[in-house]
């Protein structure tokens, strides 16, 4: 199960992560398996970053459970080989359900009437 | 318990081996500033440990072979007595046998990257040393130690070898061993198991951890011939939060 700690609104935005995490997590969905220097290779065109802070980032982003790790040995020894755990779409889904069921949590009746009255609105 | 102590004071050979024995405790201590190998140091330290242990084992051996003081079992003091000794002995076998071989054990396995342990046995050979095994750590954290025991070894993290350059990774691995030639790890448990002793205050002993860095640094310094590829080492070891 993925980890969701915060949502931030940024104005008309909604994010679940930072935006280096999300750099690296988007890349990661593309390419599927990389490691940490290839995801900074391709990072680094677009933004300035260090080699070390994605490493922290991916790290960070296993702790969620967005991605997962293998040991491989190649080039320079043994490495990493980071994978996403889910697709975006799924991550998406993730995050809504969890959103949803924590308003329902907290709000109760209140909640769910609204939802009711909203998804009417839009039918 | 009074009786049995009292027949402990008045006994004139007890009372000297423990004068002996505590006196001998001094001296090690005192000693321990004033020698500079390692190797003695540490044989100071455990010479003193066991001194000033002595005196204990003796008392509970007083207990235990009275027949009359069967009771005095109970007593704390005997308790303590037994305690101290046995952890002197736990100590230093947790510091030699289990704590190496737990972390020989988790880390699941040796590095297969062939490169990297010709280089280690290479200059394992040019620091007459034996070659330490090298040991991958699953952590994506930076961290890179080494222990020296019945078996050296040399321990990385993947996340270590994930940031570091081939010349970045080389020179951390001569800078520990480095510190398996120097004994740091003996040296560095030595000197915490010294701080049980009530009496380790008089020795003005005091373990200098960041000298041993620094020579540490120079020997892979010297031997890459230029301090460039350590020190943007220990830089992307310091940036990760």
């Amino acid at each position: 199960m993925v980890k969701v700690s915060r949502i931030r609104f940024d104005g008309n935005s909604v994010a679940v992560l930072s935006p280096l995490e999300n750099d690296v997590i988007k890349i990661l969905w593309k390419r599927d398996s990389m490691r940490v220097r290839d995801i900074y290779s391709l990072l680094r065109r677009r933004r300035k970053v260090a080699l070390t802070s994605v490493a922290v980032i991916l790290d960070r982003l296993y702790e969620k459970k967005l991605v997962t790790r293998k040991i491989a040995l190649g080039r320079g020894g043994e490495h990493y080989i980071y994978s996403p755990c889910c697709s975006q779409q799924d991550f998406e889904q993730s995050v809504i359900d969890k959103t949803v069921n924590r308003l329902i949590d907290k709000f109760g009746p209140v909640a769910v009437t609204y939802f009711n009255e909203r998804f009417s609105k839009r039918k | 318990m009074i009786g049995c102590f009292a027949g402990f004071a008045i006994d004139i050979d007890k009372v000297l081996l423990t004068g002996i024995s505590l006196a001998l405790a001094v001296f090690f201590l005192l000693m321990i500033s004033r020698t500079k190998s390692t190797k003695t140091k540490v044989g100071m330290i455990y010479g003193h440990l066991i001194m000033l242990s002595f005196p204990f084992v003796l008392f509970t051996t007083n207990f235990a072979c009275g027949a009359a003081c069967m009771s005095c079992y109970s007593d704390t003091m005997a308790m303590v007595s037994y305690a101290l000794p046995s952890a002197v002995a736990v100590g230093t076998l947790a510091g030699f046998v289990v704590i190496p071989s737990f972390y020989m054990f988790s880390s699941r396995h040796q590095s297969r990257n062939r490169e990297l342990v010709a280089f280690v046995r290479k200059y394992s050979r040019l620091m007459k040393i034996r070659a330490p095994k090298l040991y991958i750590i699953d952590k994506a954290k930076p961290i890179a130690f080494s222990f020296k025991s019945f078996k050296s070894a040399v321990f990385v993290s993947v996340g270590m070898l994930d940031i570091l350059s081939k010349k970045e990774t080389q020179a951390v691995i001569l800078h520990e061993m480095a510190h398996i030639r120097q004994k740091s790890s003996v040296m560095k448990f030595s000197s915490s198991l010294l701080k049980l002793s009530p009496l380790s205050v008089l020795a003005r002993f005091h373990h200098d951890t960041g000298k041993e860095e620094e020579e540490a640094d120079s020997f892979a310094i010297r031997m890459q011939g230029t301090s460039k590829h350590i020190i943007s080492a220990k830089r992307k070891i310091g940036m990760y939060h």
